[in-house]
């Protein structure tokens, strides 16, 4: 069950960037963007744990980049939670190894897919969200958030420099 | 790093980078990771606090045995979506059925339990702790936590039941026993005549002396049977007990110093056990049923090691045996050991010499090329050789092939005394 998610998210989390990169008139890099999604799919089948992170870290930042030269942002924040999500549960396919068969596997899957789909569902709605309200970036609103994130990576440091109780 | 860390530098880069590029789309990316992250927080464990019970079906058993282990764990804290409950096993033992290892979701106050079943090698096996991770189903927040638990197992050799083992030691203890003991007295084999003694049996008179000389009579004598000192010598050395491939004569060695010890404490004999190897291990003399399992205690835990102050036999400490007692050493000898054992000799100690046989047990793995065949005569020859003057030095000794049965071995060859070692003196 994991492992079908892990490749579903997977393959619609490169989809989505392809298809972003190539509407925004980046056929070569979306041509990449899929053999790198085939190699991940790839990896995965031969359960190179190590790539799941790296590619993760390469969805994000081709999400950022995609975005910042104007490809669509539904599409790129599509392929950030499909990433997200293939890396967490190949993580997760990782951990199941310790379990024994007569532990309950399937009530874990069942648990964790269904916290999954939350997070792909507040994921995919925050992007039709972003596509939808279109706010204008001001200098006050990023001195703002400015503000609102400083605090907020500082309380984040705060938290993780107490070993995160 | 963590992967909460991560996550958190990874949603900071992204909002510093839309900040700087004032790009609301960056910024946007960053969200569901945080959502992500948020959720992890939020179903997060408070702490680890459980409480860990393991029993094992026996405490002691024998080599490859199947060995029954149950975990009880009872959650104390907090309730966790996911904890991996890992027992960790001593080096050496192999899980056969079962898992070592769980994942479990425990809510607050939920017990879970299992079993395992493991097998091993001769050893001793101690369980030291249980490492429990408890986390959200993101792994966001992660408690690490190593529960100490209590629990050994106790691997014994295989010990061998041999009938009798003849030897001579030149002093024995007061006890009565079985070692004959030089001295003329109570017992069953012939050892004298003397004059008679009041008191002395009518059936002990010597009929055929005392017709010799008319006005006086003479009683047979018997030789005494008392306890022994024996004193094992395990030799655990590396260089002598390990060849290619890992293969090695120390699991052998044990295997005859299990049954050795076990058949001199059958017959009564006050029995102490050296190791002698990367460090000594020195198992006190004693006698009976409590000696037994103090010897083979620490032939379980025996193992074979270097050290340069003990590559050679010179730093056996002599005056732990008691003088003139019986010395065994387990050993499948090198070339150096000669002067050392015949010094021990030298000093008053009754030696034997128990050697797994190097050379067939090198040879039974080799292919059988002619360069193989020729080399394995020429240290034959050489072991034969140095096994002939430690013989001439009074040295008992027994070439043991370990093809052969241990107590096959002994049984044809140390059923009794040698005629050379029964003659007055030696």
């Amino acid at each position: 069950m994991a492992i079908i998610a892990q490749f579903a998210t997977l393959i619609v989390g490169i989809i989505s960037l392809v298809w972003g990169y190539y509407e925004a008139g980046y056929p070569l890099i979306a041509r990449l963007l899929a053999g790198f999604g085939l190699l991940w799919l790839v990896t995965q089948v031969r359960r190179w744990r190590w790539f799941s992170g790296a590619g993760f870290l390469i969805t994000l930042l081709a999400a950022a980049v995609g975005q910042w030269i104007g490809a669509a942002i539904g599409w790129m924040v599509v392929g950030v939670v499909g990433g997200l999500l293939s890396w967490d549960l190949g993580e997760f396919r990782h951990r199941l190894a310790y379990a024994d068969e007569d532990d309950d596997i399937h009530g874990l899957e069942r648990r964790h897919l269904a916290r999954v789909t939350i997070v792909a569902v507040i994921g995919t709605l925050l992007g039709t969200l972003v596509m939808v309200v279109q706010v204008r970036f001001t200098l006050e609103w990023g001195i703002l958030l400015g503000i609102v994130a400083a605090w907020g990576v500082s309380q984040m440091v705060s938290w993780i420099k107490r070993g995160g109780k | 790093m963590g992967r909460s860390l991560l996550l958190v530098l990874l949603v900071c880069a992204l909002i510093l980078a839309g900040l700087a590029t004032v790009n609301g789309g960056v910024l946007a990316l960053a969200l569901p990771i945080m959502s992500y992250l948020l959720l992890g927080l939020w179903r997060g464990p408070e702490d680890v606090s459980l409480k860990i019970e393991r029993s094992i079906s026996t405490e002691r058993t024998s080599p490859d045995m199947p060995v029954v282990i149950q975990i009880q764990v009872t959650n104390q804290g907090s309730a966790m979506e996911e904890a991996i409950v890992e027992d960790i096993l001593p080096a050496g033992l192999e899980v056969i059925e079962g898992s070592a290892s769980h994942v479990l979701k425990l809510g607050k106050g939920e017990a879970a339990s299992w079993t395992y079943t493991v097998k091993g090698p001769r050893g001793y096996y101690v369980f030291a702790s249980i490492r429990v991770t408890g986390c959200d189903h993101f792994r966001v927040v992660i408690r690490k936590r190593t529960i100490p638990t209590g629990g050994y197992l106790l691997i014994l050799p295989v010990v061998m039941r041999l009938r009798h083992v003849a030897i001579r030691p030149r002093r024995t203890r007061v006890y009565a026993g079985t070692i004959p003991a030089r001295q003329g007295g109570p017992g069953v084999e012939f050892f004298g005549v003397r004059e008679y003694q009041s008191g002395d049996q009518t059936r002990w008179i010597n009929w055929r002396a005392s017709a010799r000389h008319p006005h006086m009579l003479f009683s047979n004598e018997f030789e005494q049977e008392r306890v022994a000192d024996i004193g094992i010598v395990l030799d655990g050395r590396q260089h002598t007990n390990l060849f290619n491939d890992g293969r090695s004569l120390f699991e052998y060695s044990v295997q005859a110093a299990a049954a050795l010890s076990d058949s001199f404490l059958t017959q009564g004999n006050r029995v102490s056990l050296l190791l002698y190897g990367h460090y000594l291990d020195w198992t006190l003399p004693g006698y009976g049923r409590i000696q037994r399992e103090r010897l083979l205690h620490a032939l379980s835990r025996a193992t074979p090691g270097d050290s340069l102050v003990f590559s050679d036999l010179a730093y056996i400490p002599t005056r732990l045996f008691p003088a003139h007692s019986q010395v065994v050493l387990i050993s499948p000898l090198s070339r150096d050991d000669l002067g050392v054992l015949i010094q021990l000799r030298s000093r008053g100690y009754q030696v034997m010499v128990i050697s797994p046989d190097p050379v067939a047990f090198e040879q039974s793995y080799l292919p059988l090329q002619p360069a193989v065949l020729q080399a394995s005569r020429i240290v034959r020859l050489e072991r034969d050789i140095f096994i002939q003057n430690l013989q001439r030095a009074g040295i008992q000794v027994l070439d043991w092939d370990v093809r052969q049965p241990f107590d096959k071995v002994v049984q044809s060859e140390l059923r009794q005394i040698p005629g050379w070692l029964r003659a007055v003196g030696r």
